[in-house]
């Protein structure tokens, strides 16, 4: 079943809404569901890992965004959230070469976005 | 910490997180805004259309499998009334008449049961309907019980087998296995007419609970809209906000609750 661009939408405004209130539990639900129903959208595998992230759970949220990159690639921003993930998890030389991968990507793309979000995370290890 | 849990999972998150959590701030650092601010209503709405347009999809789907399904009982019955009809000069016309009796009761009992018929219930009912036609048109019984009591036993039989059939061997359909005697290929086309017509009231109406489901799904999806609107006009005043989303809520359960009754 595909659904509406309106109802992953809604579904997505609602996830985000009640993560944005630390109600991760109940978030994960809401993105659980999205990624089911619209797997290549990479806002619904993100959100979902950064529930987990939210209650300590990196694994699990390191394994979430490594099938939104097979899924929804390039899902860029669901590898730097791997990567953030993986440097709470002691993996930090994984984390910082996934980040490097990233932003080279980015430069040719020339999204500055992206650019500024790996700036951001590469800081994070000095 | 115990494994992944399964990601399509629908219960509540584990109650020990094993790692440290992040902030809220730190968790939305990579997760992008939403295109409007919303309540957490809309994912009920919005899966309550899907669900409702999924219905009205496999209701499509049911209703042209009936259609393909009576369409081909139709033709084998037409096809065996042509055959009946190259038959009609042979040695055996009582066999000719036989034939076009049980076709169009068959037919008939194939509209009235969706193309399913009970096969014994429907046997007994072309016995009865074309033993009451033969009965009736060969006054085979006048001998035996007096002149013109054929014709009443043949139409007593007629009528029990219309009664077998489920109703199905009204007078329409009997009137047609007159006409077979007097023309097969009148019967055939009178056998054809007659199912089509009927078929095409049943499929009308199973496209009416079709498009009632195509409503639902439109008003829900209006209602989606609505809520979408009026959170947005009234994002800075929460309770406001609320009060259009119960208010909605309200409306919704009413009109669940006509359709429930239409539907009944």
């Amino acid at each position: 079943m595909e659904p509406s661009e309106q109802s992953v939408e809604a579904l997505y405004a609602t996830g985000h809404w009640l993560l944005s209130a630390n109600r991760f539990a109940d978030a994960a639900i809401v993105f659980r569901l999205m990624a089911v129903t619209s797997p290549a959208d990479e806002r619904g595998w993100l959100a979902l890992g950064t529930c987990h992230e939210g209650i300590g759970q990196h694994k699990i949220a390191t394994s979430l965004y490594e099938i939104a990159v097979a899924v929804a690639a390039p899902a860029l921003r669901c590898t730097i959230a791997r990567a953030r993930s993986l440097r709470a998890l002691g993996h930090d030389d994984e984390a910082t070469q996934a980040l490097e991968e990233v932003r080279d990507v980015a430069s040719d793309r020339g999204d500055d976005d992206i650019l500024a979000m790996v700036e951001h995370e590469l800081r994070g290890f000095l | 910490m115990s494994g992944p849990a399964p990601i399509n999972s629908v219960g509540a998150l584990p109650p020990q997180p094993a790692g440290v959590p992040m902030t809220a701030a730190a968790a939305l650092s990579l997760v992008p805004a939403p295109t409007q601010p919303v309540g957490s209503i809309e994912a009920l709405y919005a899966l309550m259309a899907e669900n409702a347009s999924q219905q009205q999809r496999t209701g499509k789907v049911d209703v042209q499998a009936k259609f393909d399904e009576k369409r081909a009982a139709f033709e084998k019955y037409v096809a065996q009334l042509k055959k009946a009809e190259e038959e009609r000069n042979s040695d055996s016309p009582f066999k000719t008449i036989a034939t076009v009796a049980m076709v169009v009761v068959a037919a008939a009992a194939t509209v009235a049961t969706c193309g399913a018929a009970a096969p014994a219930l429907v046997g007994v009912g072309l016995a009865l309907s074309a033993g009451g036609f033969l009965v009736g048109e060969t006054k085979c019984l006048d001998p035996l019980l007096g002149e013109g009591v054929s014709k009443w036993v043949g139409l007593g039989m007629g009528l029990a087998g219309t009664i077998c059939t489920l109703g199905a061997g009204n007078a329409s359909e009997l009137e047609q296995v007159a006409q077979g005697a007097e023309g097969v290929s009148e019967a055939a086309q009178g056998c054809q007419t007659a199912t089509d017509a009927i078929a095409a009231n049943r499929v009308d109406h199973d496209m009416q609970g079709a498009k009632a489901a195509q409503n639902q799904m439109h008003r829900l999806q209006v209602m989606i809209d609505d809520i979408i609107d009026r959170l947005g006009e009234e994002k800075d005043t929460a309770r406001r906000g609320s009060e259009s989303v119960q208010g909605i809520i309200q409306t919704q359960g009413k009109t669940l609750v006509i359709a429930a009754g239409g539907r009944a």
